[in-house]
C-alpha cells in the first residue's frame, strides 16, 4: 500500500576518500491503494474543534473563529462526528461529540460562543480529547483541532510537560493539530504540542487568515491514506548515520507525518562513511522500513528498501548527475536551520544579525523559488522590525520545510509559482507566508 | 463493569433469607418491582407451589443456587405482566432454565454473546486511561502549586468517575452520536424486531434501513448502558 523507496543525491560511492553522502527517504502511497477516489469507504471523522474564547478573543478574532468552525462542519460528512468545546477560566463541553448530521444545531452552537477570562489551554484540549475518545469507535483516529491567540496562563503551562501529554495522547491514536492566532500566543508551545501530539501546527496572522488552517486540515484529514508511520532506519557497518529533519521519536522509530493522497512522507539522512580501505563492492549503506496503520486500523510494513551504490573512482564521480529533489530539500533544511538561527536573534532584538542570516539564506536557496519567497516573506517582516510576528512566520516557516508532506508529483524547485501551488491539495501546497490566507493579495496586505 | 448482571451469579449459592434478599435487589434493579415484596415467606411459598425447585440440603438448611433465582425473578416478571401463579408454575415445568432466564431483561444470552468489548470500547479508551493519569496529576500539581493558581483547575472539581456516572455519560455520548439530545432513554413502541424469544428491538424501519456500522454501535452501546443499569431508564407512567 506505500512504496518505500531511498533516493542518493549522488548515485555512487566515492572510491579512497571519506564520503558524505545525502539520501531521501520517501514514503509515498501506491497507485493501486484503496479507498483513495471511494468516499463511502472512509472511516467518518472524529474532530473535537477546541476554541479559545479568553478575553483577548474578543471581536474579530472570536467572530473568525467561530466562521472557520462552522465552515469546517458545515463541510463534513453527515456521518462524520463531532465535539466543540471552548476554554476560557474553565474548559465548556458545547456540543459534547456526535454525528454531523445536517450540522445545523453545530453551526448554531458556535454562533453562540461569546469571549471572557482567561486561557486555560490545557483543560480545554484535554477535554478536546475527551470527547474525542467518547466519539471514535475503537480502530479509528480522533483529531483535536486546538485554537488560541493567547499564552496559557490557567492550569498547566509549563511546555515539556504539554509535549509530553500531545504524546502520550498521540500515542493512544488521537493527534492534536495547534492554530495560534495573533501576535501573542506562544509559537513554540503551539509548535511543541503539535509535534508531540503529531498533528498539524497552523498559525494565522490575522483572524481572517485562520479559514486556510481549518480549510487545510479538513482536506488533509479527509485524504489521509495511511497513520502512524514510524520508520526505521539501519545504516550499514561503519556508517555514521544522521537524520536532519528532527522529526520526534519513539524508541527505534521516527515517527513521520501521516500520508495523505498524493503526497510523500519523507526523511533526509547524511550518510558518513569511508571509502579509503577495501569494502565489498554491494556494501550496504542504508536499510529502511516502515511500520504503519491503515485509516481503519490495520498494522502493516512497507520495505525494507535498501540502499547500495557503485564505488567510482573521482573522474567517473563527479560525472554523475546529482538528483535535483534531495537538492532541493536539502536546501530547504539549510534555510529552516537558518531561519531558526535568525528567530532567536530577532527575540534578541539583534535586527543587523537578522538581516545577515537572511541574506545567507538566499544565496543558498539557490533557485529554490519557494525558499527564496518564503524568505522574501520573512524579509518583510523584519523590515517592520516585528519581533513576534518575525519569530511566528521563521517558526512556522522552519517547520514546513522540515516536516511538510511534499507533493508526490513536486515540479522542479525552480518552477515553484504561487499560481501552480494554488492548484493542488491545501495540505501540499507550499505557501509563501505560512501565517497568511493563500489568496490574501498585497494590496489588502497594504490597507 | 463489564459483564450482563445476572451471569455474574451463575455460581451463586445461598440459604432462603439470602435468597429472598438477592432477588429484591434484583426487582428492584430489573425494575420488576419493589424489593419489599420480595420475603422469606414468598420464596418458601413459591417452592410449595413448584415455582421453584426443592432446595438443595446441608444439615438444616435449605440451600439455593442461581436456578432458583433465575425462576424467582423471570415469576414475579410474568405475575407483574398478570399471568396467574398457576400458569406460571406450569410454564415452568415446560420451559428449561435457558428459556426462563431468556425472559429477563438483564440476562440475554445473545447480548451476553455480543462483542461488549468492542461495542464498550468508548468507557475503556486507551486515551480515557490516558487522561486520567494526566488529569490526576494535574490535580496534584495545581495543589502543590496552589500559590501560583489563584483557584484550583476545574478538573480538580471533577468527582472520581463512578461506574455509574461512566454509564451514564456513555448513554448521554452514545444518544448523542446517533442524533439525539443529552438526557433519559424513554420507550416508544415501533417496528418490532424480534431478536430472541422474549427480546424485542423496536426500532424505526426508515432508520433501520439506513442504520451503518458506526450508527448500530451507537445503537448497541446505549442498548447496553440502559440494560446496564435500570437507573438510566425512565419508564412511561401506565395509562
Amino acid at each position: 500500500m506505500i512504496n518505500l523507496t531511498i533516493t542518493p543525491q549522488h548515485a555512487a560511492r566515492l572510491e579512497g576518500h571519506d564520503n558524505e553522502l545525502y539520501a531521501l527517504v520517501r514514503a509515498v502511497a501506491a497507485q493501486n491503494t484503496p479507498n483513495a477516489a471511494d468516499g463511502a469507504e472512509k472511516p467518518p471523522l472524529n474532530l473535537s474543534i477546541v476554541i479559545d474564547r479568553s478575553g483577548s478573543m474578543s471581536g474579530q478574532p472570536i467572530e473568525e473563529a467561530k466562521r472557520a468552525a462552522a465552515f469546517l462542519v458545515e463541510r463534513l460528512r453527515p456521518r462524520d462526528r463531532v465535539a466543540i468545546v471552548t476554554y476560557a477560566d474553565d474548559a465548556e463541553v458545547l456540543v459534547a461529540g456526535r454525528s454531523v448530521g445536517s450540522g445545523v444545531e453545530i453551526t448554531n452552537a458556535i454562533r453562540s460562543i461569546e469571549t471572557a477570562g482567561s486561557t486555560a489551554l490545557h483543560d480545554g484540549w484535554m477535554a478536546g480529547v475527551e470527547q474525542a475518545a467518547r466519539m471514535r469507535e475503537p480502530e479509528q483516529m480522533g483529531r483535536v483541532l486546538l485554537l488560541s491567540d493567547g499564552r496559557a496562563n490557567r492550569g498547566v503551562y509549563n511546555p515539556a510537560i504539554l509535549a509530553q501529554d500531545a504524546a502520550r495522547i498521540a500515542a493512544t491514536g488521537i493527534t492534536t493539530t495547534t492554530c495560534g492566532l495573533g501576535a501573542h500566543f506562544d509559537e513554540l508551545l503551539m509548535l511543541e504540542i503539535a509535534k508531540a501530539g503529531q498533528g498539524s501546527a497552523y498559525y494565522g496572522e490575522r483572524a481572517e487568515d485562520l479559514i486556510d488552517p481549518f480549510r487545510e486540515e479538513l482536506e488533509l484529514l479527509s485524504n489521509l491514506l495511511a497513520r502512524r508511520l514510524r520508520l526505521s532506519l539501519t545504516a550499514g557497518e561503519g556508517i555514521d548515520l544522521t537524520v536532519l529533519n528532527g522529526y520526534r521519536q519513539d524508541s527505534a522509530f521516527l515517527i513521520l507525518p501521516d500520508l495523505a493522497e498524493g503526497g510523500e512522507a519523507w526523511a533526509m539522512v547524511r550518510l558518513r562513511f569511508s571509502e579509503r580501505t577495501e569494502q565489498p563492492a554491494d556494501r550496504l549503506l542504508l536499510s529502511a522500513l516502515l511500520d504503519f496503520e491503515t485509516m481503519n486500523g490495520e498494522p502493516l510494513t512497507a520495505g525494507p528498501s535498501r540502499l547500495r551504490l557503485p564505488r567510482l573512482p573521482a573522474g567517473a564521480f563527479a560525472a554523475i548527475p546529482v538528483d535535483d529533489t534531495v537538492t532541493a530539500r536539502r536546501n530547504e533544511l539549510r534555510a529552516a536551520d537558518i531561519q531558526d538561527q535568525a528567530r532567536v536573534a530577532a527575540r534578541a532584538r539583534h535586527w543587523p544579525e537578522v538581516d545577515r542570516l537572511i541574506a545567507e539564506a538566499k544565496r543558498e536557496a539557490g533557485d529554490n523559488m519557494w525558499v527564496a519567497e518564503s524568505l522574501d516573506s520573512l524579509e518583510r517582516i523584519a523590515r517592520r522590525r516585528d519581533v513576534e510576528g518575525f519569530s511566528k512566520e521563521a517558526v512556522f516557516a522552519s517547520q514546513k520545510m522540515r516536516s511538510r508532506l511534499a507533493a508526490s508529483d513536486d515540479l522542479a524547485p525552480s518552477a515553484w509559482s504561487a499560481s501552480s501551488e494554488s492548484a493542488r491539495a491545501a495540505y501540499l501546497r507550499k505557501k509563501p507566508t505560512q501565517g497568511r490566507r493563500f489568496d490574501r493579495t498585497d494590496d489588502e496586505d497594504r490597507r | 463493569m463489564g459483564q450482563p448482571i445476572l451471569e455474574t451469579l451463575s455460581d451463586w449459592e445461598g440459604d432462603v433469607e439470602d435468597l429472598a434478599h438477592l432477588g429484591g435487589q434484583w426487582c428492584a434493579m430489573l425494575r420488576i418491582e419493589d424489593r419489599a415484596h420480595l420475603t422469606v415467606r414468598l420464596v418458601r411459598d413459591y417452592a410449595q407451589r413448584g415455582i421453584l425447585d426443592r432446595p438443595r440440603r446441608e444439615g438444616k438448611t435449605a440451600i439455593y443456587g442461581w436456578e432458583h433465582l433465575v425462576r424467582l425473578l423471570t415469576a414475579r416478571l410474568l405475575l407483574r405482566d398478570g399471568w396467574p401463579l398457576q400458569k406460571i408454575a406450569d410454564e415452568f415445568t415446560i420451559l428449561s432454565l435457558e428459556e426462563i432466564r431468556a425472559l429477563l431483561p438483564g440476562a440475554v444470552p445473545s447480548l451476553a454473546a455480543m462483542s461488549y468489548s468492542s461495542a464498550d470500547r468508548s468507557m475503556t479508551d486507551p486515551a480515557l486511561d490516558a487522561l486520567r493519569a494526566i488529569r490526576s496529576r494535574s490535580a496534584e500539581r495545581s495543589i502543590a502549586s496552589s500559590g501560583r493558581i489563584d483557584h484550583p483547575p476545574a478538573f480538580a472539581r471533577t468527582p472520581p468517575i463512578t461506574d455509574r456516572a461512566a454509564l451514564q455519560q456513555d448513554l448521554t455520548a452514545s444518544r448523542q452520536a446517533l442524533g439525539e439530545d443529552a438526557g433519559e432513554v424513554l420507550s416508544h413502541a415501533y417496528t418490532r424486531l424480534e431478536i430472541a424469544s422474549g427480546v424485542e428491538l423496536h426500532i424505526e424501519t426508515a432508520r433501520l434501513r439506513s442504520l451503518g456500522r458506526a450508527d448500530a454501535h451507537a445503537v448497541a452501546r446505549a442498548v447496553l448502558a440502559t440494560l446496564l443499569n435500570p437507573r438510566l431508564r425512565k419508564e412511561e407512567k401506565p395509562e
